[in-house]
């Protein structure tokens, strides 16, 4: 059975790219694509994934940052990926609760991919300093 | 007094408004532009793939035009990345919007770092050497990651405009100054282009020629500045450059 996985992006052509990313370099995900966080909250009773990868700057609704904290209400334990072109400090976005960063634009779809595998990694490495 | 006032107030509101309109512009660059070239960039580097499952996408191996026109496109959407990525830090230096994150910075470390890079950058260049004379434990205050632009946008340079002999990266402590030197056999700057290796989108025609953008230096400078040191250089055309970044050991403010 394959892992869930979600990515909620406002620019298509940033979906289709994570979308064959996945397909071709992380095929052991399901990947749901969400265009903003009003859409996906209405899917969140049914929905666990174990990876979320949001972008920050969302065109609809709330940003990056409250709807990681909604999820991390509804206790979805999840690695928590922030995708964005803010070009702010890396702490900032780990200080939110988000495990890792992947800068935009993504220059190479299997960077990307050793990017996700190794947040991912990290995280269940030290499950006790991180919750969620 | 009233008039005083009045035109006080006026121009804290032109102040504001032009802050706010370099807010503005640097959200909509970055994200507007930028984020087209996260479809160009993979897709182009995609259709290169090795291996079998990614040619399924190309129908097939890719014949040598095919592959050399992607390369292509690879070559200049990187080269437009990159003009982005330095006009953004440039209108951030300049609209007081770069903030440091002051820690203690293994200096040793960083440039290893930046050696295995600079491996990478000579690649398509086996003609020149790359010499490195950092001792262990080097620490300095400051903003790692700005650091490690600055002495990575110094190799490159380096790399750019050295075909044949050695770039050597040293490090000296003098006077509670630690001074950091890229030095290279290149090609030179002319002393007519001094002026020029500075200023912003200012290129002599050899730097145009090596596909600059002709801020990197500009960049550099800045950001030494805001760590409370400076960066300078000494060259002499046909022989080779040498530049220094130079960084207060003591604690910033």
């Amino acid at each position: 059975m394959k892992k869930l996985a979600i990515y909620i992006e406002d620019d298509a052509a940033s979906r289709l790219l994570l979308k064959d990313t996945f397909k071709y370099y992380l095929p052991e995900f399901d990947l749901l694509l969400y265009e903003d966080g009003v859409n996906y909250q209405e899917k969140l009773a049914d929905i666990y994934p174990e990876l979320v990868i949001i972008d920050i700057q969302l065109g609809l609704g709330p940003d990056g940052y409250t709807i990681m904290e909604w999820m991390r209400q509804a206790e979805i334990v999840a690695t928590y990926i922030a995708l964005t072109a803010e070009t702010g400090g890396l702490q900032i976005f780990l200080d939110s609760g988000f495990h890792a960063v992947i800068p935009k634009p993504i220059l190479d779809m299997a960077t990307c991919a050793y990017q996700i595998k190794k947040a991912i990694q990290a995280r269940t490495d030290q499950p006790a300093n991180r919750p969620g | 007094m009233y008039f005083f006032r009045l035109s006080y107030e006026i121009e804290a509101q032109h102040a504001k408004n032009a802050r706010d309109a370099i807010r503005g512009f640097l959200t909509v660059f970055n994200h507007e532009l930028r984020t087209p070239l996260n479809s160009i960039i993979p897709y182009a580097k995609f259709l290169l793939a090795e291996d079998k499952q990614h040619n399924l996408l190309t129908g097939g191996e890719l014949n040598q035009k095919q592959r050399e026109t992607i390369q292509q496109i690879i070559k200049s959407s990187d080269h437009l990345y990159h003009v982005i990525n330095n006009i953004l830090d440039l209108s951030k230096i300049e609209a007081g919007k770069t903030e440091l994150i002051i820690a203690d910075v293994d200096l040793s470390a960083l440039l290893h770092d930046v050696w295995n890079t600079g491996k990478s950058l000579l690649i398509d260049k086996p003609s020149v050497d790359l010499n490195f004379e950092i001792p262990q434990g080097l620490h300095v205050q400051g903003d790692q990651t700005l650091l490690k632009q600055i002495m990575l946008n110094l190799l490159s340079n380096a790399v750019k405009f050295t075909d044949t002999g050695m770039i050597t990266v040293a490090a000296s402590c003098k006077n509670d100054l630690l001074n950091i030197t890229v030095a290279d056999t290149g090609i030179g700057i002319a002393e007519k282009n001094f002026d020029k290796v500075f200023d912003k989108f200012e290129q002599t025609v050899e730097g145009r020629a090596k596909g600059g953008t002709g801020v990197g230096m500009a960049i550099s400078r800045e950001l030494a500045r805001l760590h409370g040191g400076d960066l300078t250089f000494k060259s002499i055309f046909g022989i080779g450059t040498i530049f220094t970044l130079t960084l207060p050991i003591g604690k910033l403010a």
